[in-house]
């Protein structure tokens, strides 16, 4: 098992997954297939290596036991594949998860969107800081009264949003755009320099 | 038993974390921390769920004879055979670690890279200053791609008057489009913020599921 | 022929793609670049403002499929650290990108003189989301299950000795490299007073840069122009300074077919509008 022939891997299977471009082929399938498969049983074997297995060993070996408990309701997780008779069972985890989380997001996830609305008021001093503060309370403002008011001032309001929300989708587009092209340039530059040797790599 | 109980389970649970994390020291020994110790133990068990749920889907596929029916058994035969070698073997085999340097960096990557290729035919086929608002879209966007390339510094040197092309897309940036992004953050977080209240309060329970 | 230019097939202009990127590629001419002095330089700051031995924790929180974006931040931002003499503790809060990123930092480390276990750690992937993290944050060595990425428990890594919680006082700086979620609000949420910085696929510049004037972020690269520019920062020019003119091609070449695309559209609308 050469490196020489992982990069000929690489390359059939690059090339296999750009030959959709041209159109759908059991070629660029095969691989996306494989790469799911792979890609999950990727994640089993990293969780279980880094995660389960040393927790088992240091938490509940170690006397943790409390954890059997939490553990136990978590495999009823499991009967979500089960026949339908039993399926009503992984519902008591995900309401325990649920509950967890939403108990968390509560108390935690406002901090930091405060911080985000104070940061919106403070430091009014120039021109700029008085646009951003415009345009914010004109997306809340849009995103609020997105149906049923007709007054003029809030049809106004929402105008302004709606121009400074496409200036957004814009950047947004543009940085895309040049995120995307990074990624095509790393294939071309795997195939140009990695197998056919034309590109000395940086 | 089957839908009331888990809704009680997720009011009283979220009340008793929400309240513990409110009430006592958030360090490892205080009750927050004894939560977290049991929901870290629970991911750990349900580690198996994405391998399970494949199964269920390109079972499934193959059951009804599927158009790709024949890729879903290739599927599950790599994936459970991945799975138990790399289990018994470890992440830092050698062999373990060809086989995934081979197949899942290259083909992960080329199937985000093909997205550019989209990019680049909607640009031609679908960007159409047909209104103002698509027309300030379209200018936003032309003008935040030269400007990150250094064709845009050759056009418009940073070092000249307001900064350059660059120097106007960093206003664009920081100014309305950062003030865009976080009217849309905030109007995000009170969607969430009331569906986590209906979910607590029982009113919501699609997250159950029929039956 | 406007017609013509309306329907053209999508397949040409990928072929036109392919050909305008390679030769940049295989030819670069080397174009300068300016360093974003809102994200990139502020970042650059902040790490050159912390005192030697500081400790920084790579959170790898994206997957291998951002590769081009991600590597040469991951060794740019490592360049640096080389050169203040700083620590590094690795984590991810996704398994493939860090499976991945992981021989990299590694081969890197050797070049530095690294020596693992005392100037860097890699705690690899930890399964459970933000309770896993807040664990960790609450008590590190128990939280993430006392071993590192090869198992090695953490009694035998010195580093490990000085990394007990994740706060202030103990980390200096959290540079998270990512594609999407979960991703910085983990930190932001949990650990607010840790200094953070990210490294951004350009896909999440737009979403990202409201935290930076609130000081929830203290800096960003903003994709592979950014990294390109925290090449020249730290003076060793890599694949994103190699590949930047490539880049402006690219860009070229989809603002000339937006271009195009409208001269046809507006066109073929005119010449209907005539017929009529």
């Amino acid at each position: 098992m050469t490196p020489e022939l992982q990069t000929w891997i690489g390359v059939i299977a690059t090339l296999g997954i750009f030959s959709f471009l041209i159109k759908e082929n059991p070629f660029y399938r095969f691989f996306e297939y494989t790469v799911i498969g792979l890609s999950a049983a990727h994640t089993v074997v990293m969780t279980w290596d880094n995660y389960t297995k040393p927790f088992w060993n240091n938490g509940i070996m170690k006397g943790e036991y409390y954890l059997l408990i939490p553990g136990a309701i978590a495999i009823l997780y499991y009967f979500r594949y089960a026949p339908a008779k039993y399926q009503w069972l992984y519902r008591y985890p995900l309401a325990l998860i649920m509950g967890y989380d939403i108990g968390y997001s509560l108390a935690y996830d406002p901090r930091p969107f405060m911080v985000q609305i104070r940061g919106t008021f403070e430091g009014l001093k120039d021109l700029n800081s008085f646009i951003y503060l415009a345009i914010f309370f004109g997306v809340v403002v849009y995103f609020i009264f997105t149906f049923g008011n007709k007054s003029k001032g809030v049809e106004k309001t929402r105008n302004i949003a709606r121009y400074a929300m496409m200036m957004y989708f814009g950047v947004a587009f543009g940085n895309t755009v040049q995120g995307r092209f990074s990624l095509l340039l790393g294939r071309l530059l795997f195939l140009l320099g990695d197998w056919l040797g034309l590109v000395k790599l940086g | 038993m089957k839908r009331t109980v888990p809704v009680i389970i997720t009011t009283v649970t979220a009340t008793i974390v929400f309240l513990s994390i409110v009430l006592f020291k958030t360090d490892a020994a205080g009750w927050p921390g004894q939560f977290d110790r049991m929901r870290q133990f629970m991911a750990a068990v349900m580690m198996f769920m994405g391998m399970a749920n494949m199964t269920r889907v390109h079972g499934s596929a193959i059951r009804k004879r599927d158009r790709n029916w024949m890729f879903s058994v290739w599927l599950l035969v790599i994936m459970f055979a991945y799975a138990i070698f790399g289990m018994a073997v470890g992440n830092k085999n050698a062999t373990y670690r060809w086989i995934y340097d081979a197949f899942i960096p290259p083909i992960n990557s080329t199937m985000y890279a093909m997205v550019a290729f989209y990019l680049t035919s909607a640009s031609y086929k679908a960007f159409r200053a047909k209104t103002l608002d698509a027309a300030l879209m379209m200018a936003c966007a032309v003008w935040v791609m030269l400007s990150n390339v250094p064709v845009g510094d050759m056009l418009w040197s940073s070092e000249s008057w307001l900064g350059g092309m660059a120097g106007v897309r960093d206003w664009i940036v920081s100014v309305p489009n950062s003030a865009v992004s976080r009217g849309i953050a905030v109007g995000t977080f009170l969607g969430g913020f009331a569906t986590q209240l209906r979910v607590f309060l029982g009113i919501e329970r699609r997250h159950l599921g029929q039956g | 022929m406007l017609e013509k230019l309306n329907n053209l097939d999508s397949r040409w202009m990928y072929l036109a793609l392919v050909i305008v990127l390679v030769i940049p590629i295989i030819k670069p001419i080397g174009m300068s670049i300016s360093v974003n002095k809102d994200l990139t330089q502020r970042m650059y700051d902040f790490i050159e403002n912390l005192p030697p031995d500081s400790l920084i924790m790579f959170d790898i929180a994206s997957s291998s499929s951002s590769d081009t974006e991600i590597t040469p931040m991951i060794y740019a931002v490592m360049e640096h650290m080389a050169k203040k003499g700083h620590k590094l503790l690795v984590a991810g809060q996704w398994e493939s990108g860090l499976a991945y990123w992981s021989p990299k930092i590694d081969e890197r480390a050797k070049e530095y003189g690294w020596k693992y276990g005392v100037d860097y750690v890699n705690i690899g992937f930890k399964a459970g989301g933000t309770a896993t993290w807040r664990a960790i944050g609450q008590d590190f060595w128990k939280g993430a299950v006392g071993v590192d990425i090869n198992g090695t428990p953490f009694e035998e890594l010195p580093l490990m000795a000085r990394i007990k919680k994740i706060d202030p006082e103990t980390i200096d700086l959290i540079v998270i490299y990512e594609s999407g979620s979960p991703g910085m609000e983990t930190w932001i949420t949990y650990f607010p007073t840790v200094p953070l910085v990210k490294g951004s696929v350009a896909a999440e510049i737009s979403s990202s840069v409201r935290y930076i004037p609130t000081g929830q972020l203290k800096g960003l690269i903003p994709g592979m122009r950014g990294a390109a520019e925290y090449e020249k920062l730290v003076g060793r020019p890599g694949i994103a300074t190699q590949l930047m003119d490539a880049q402006s091609m690219s860009h070229i070449l989809v603002i000339l077919l937006i271009a195009l695309g409208n001269v046809a559209y507006f066109g073929a609308k005119k010449k209907s509008a005539e017929a009529r």
